[in-house]
């Protein structure tokens, strides 16, 4: 869109842009993990699942020097599987299961958040009671009954996730939706002989992407953090896909002697779920028209 | 000449809940509103907010179904045109262009969305009506690429003219279509509407609150009170030699130019009435300075009582 704006706004939003330094930040972090997820087995070392039982619980360099092995960076872990190489496969995990759980759950909770405050009464009445009766669920306690009947795997939990998260969507859009819809270039819209499904595609929907963005990146954060918990749980995706939840339930039993190893897989999902945070932040902050 | 323009006893009424355990209530935002407009005319439509004005501009452009009685353009029921026909009729111009005007588009989509919308044109065609449209309403070229937030008050209010007229449409109705905008724009804004109407033979259902606005550009003028026309006559008559009580109390509430001369009072007692609780009889009696016990029961109708001119009230004049 800035690329048909006059001269002045493209350099504003240049600026808006580059003046956000958690933006840049966080852009370039996720991109290196995007990147890194996608083009996995170009930079991961070694293969993920290969067990070498001589190199069990090798610590890496910056833990422990003497005990270290210069073959694995970030060390081993208990059947002597590169660690590295385990961090950066389980990258596509988390991903791929945030990023389809976002996109399920947004599609189901925009469409009922923007069919609620567009149309109203009784749409309204039964959306708003989908969304409570969707909050009064507890997520953790669904997903793992469910998964516990269906088994886990990554269909399955994207599927529970996707249709348990969407609240957020719905809530959001709705009151978003409510505002937009008494403006007057809605009614202009219709006074034109706009259709319904047109007023809603080219009127509502371009001036909900702000709020849609930052409801989508918090959401995806949530799924990934979700999906980790689930796998700690033993009722996410199953070993030996390497999941950073599981790698952290895989490690507990090792906490006291190898802290590393927990360290390690925690820290990554802490590093992915800011960065998604500060980028929605970011993305709203630069999108967002001036002057509303 | 069938008026461009029919309004035949039209009424409004929502049902309005105040709380859950509230019963239902019946807000009658419009009650039993006729007039005329000849094509070619401007109809003045003034009243304080909240006195229905809106709710009859959103009836004649479809956006609201009137409860009773029905409106006519050209002849036609508005209520049974097609969305895409009665907009061919009768477009809007709104209050306040800076959110009449969607935010994510160009004023060159804004403008060609109405030829978008009827499949007018290829695109080559459309380029050229919208870069017309944009010359007749006093924009330049490079306006076109530009969004409405780069624009000023009146630029966006060109803008907005401009939607509404590409379709050539045979009515428009401007609610308030100056009363957001700085008083020296107002002016321009007003001229180019003037100048528009003689150009392309529009007629004008004109809303405001602004008496002088409405003298200007207005050629007939209806007063409306809660809901009910008051007093519908020719402008000149209407707005010089008023016979409605609330019309000259209007007329003397309008501040003079002139230095020294302060502010005037406040001619009138009490304040407006809550439409959920209309007054008895004429709704303007609580208020009104010659007000005597039939007003508190009986409603006046609206009669003839100069020329051209009609009142409602049992002691106009």
């Amino acid at each position: 869109m800035a690329a048909t704006a006059a001269g002045p706004k493209v350099g504003k939003r240049r600026g808006r842009v580059l003046g956000n330094p958690g933006l840049i930040v966080s852009a370039v972090v996720l991109g290196a993990i995007v990147i890194m997820a996608v083009f996995a087995p170009l930079f991961a070392p070694y293969d993920p699942y290969a067990q070498i039982l001589d190199d069990r619980l090798i610590p890496p360099a910056f833990i422990d020097a003497e005990l270290a092995d210069p073959r694995y960076l970030l060390g081993t872990d208990n059947l002597g599987r590169d660690y590295l190489s385990r961090l950066i496969y389980g990258a596509r995990i988390s991903l791929l299961i945030g990023f389809l759980t976002m996109l399920v759950s947004g599609v189901i909770g925009t469409a009922m958040g923007v069919a609620a405050g567009y149309f109203g009464g009784r749409v309204d009445t039964v959306v708003s009671f989908l969304v409570t009766t969707r909050l009064s669920l507890p997520v953790v306690m669904v997903a793992l009954a469910v998964v516990a009947i269906a088994g886990g795997s990554l269909q399955v939990v994207v599927l529970v996730l996707g249709l348990l998260l969407w609240d957020r969507f719905a809530v959001v859009m709705r009151s978003a939706t409510m505002q937009l819809r008494s403006l007057d270039y809605v009614a202009a819209a219709r006074a034109i002989g706009a259709s319904t499904p047109r007023v809603l595609l080219s009127e509502i929907l371009p001036n909900l992407v702000s709020p849609l963005v930052v409801v989508a990146s918090y959401e995806m954060a949530q799924a990934i953090l979700l999906e980790a918990a689930l796998s700690f749980l033993g009722l996410g995706v199953q070993p030996p896909l390497p999941s950073w939840g599981l790698m952290v339930a895989e490690a507990k039993e090792f906490m006291l002697f190898e802290p590393w190893m927990i360290l390690l897989p925690g820290l990554a999902i802490c590093i992915l779920v800011l960065a998604i945070n500060l980028l929605g932040d970011g993305i709203r902050d630069a999108t967002a028209p001036e002057g509303r | 000449m069938t008026p461009i323009l029919e309004i035949r006893g039209v009424t409004k009424r929502y049902s309005v809940r105040r709380g859950m355990f509230e019963p239902k209530r019946s807000l009658m935002a419009v009650a039993g509103v006729s007039a005329t407009l000849p094509r070619g005319e401007v109809l003045g439509l003034v009243g304080e907010s909240g006195c229905g004005k809106s709710t009859l501009a959103k009836m004649v452009l479809g956006l609201e179904t009137p409860t009773e009685g029905e409106i006519l353009v050209d002849g036609r029921p508005v209520a049974s045109l097609g969305r895409l026909e009665r907009a061919r009729l009768v477009q809007p111009v709104f209050q306040d262009p800076y959110s009449s005007l969607n935010p994510r588009r160009t004023v060159a989509a804004i403008v060609g969305q109405p030829l978008d919308v009827h499949g007018e044109g290829t695109a080559p065609e459309r380029r050229t009506r919208v870069a017309e449209m944009l010359a007749l309403v006093g924009l330049a070229e490079r306006h076109a690429a530009a969004y409405p937030n780069q624009l000023s008050g009146g630029q966006r209010q060109r803008v907005a003219i401009a939607r509404a007229l590409i379709l050539r449409p045979s009515l428009v109705v401007c609610d308030e279509p100056t009363s957001a905008l700085d008083v020296s724009v107002q002016a321009q804004i007003l001229n180019l509407l003037a100048e528009l109407q003689a150009k392309l033979g529009l007629s004008y259902l004109f809303i405001s609150h602004n008496l002088a606005v409405v003298y200007l550009i207005a050629t007939r003028v209806a007063v409306m009170y809660l809901g009910r026309l008051v007093e519908v006559g020719q402008a000149e008559t209407v707005l010089t030699a008023p016979d409605h009580p609330y019309t000259q109390a209007l007329l003397s509430a309008v501040p003079t130019p002139k230095p020294g001369r302060g502010l005037p009072g406040a001619p009138l007692k009490g304040s407006f009435p809550n439409p959920l609780d209309p007054p008895p009889g004429c709704p303007f009696h609580p208020r009104c300075p010659v007000a005597q016990d039939v007003c508190a029961t009986t409603p006046p109708a609206l009669e003839s009582k100069q020329a051209g001119s009609t009142v409602a009230c049992h002691f106009a004049g």
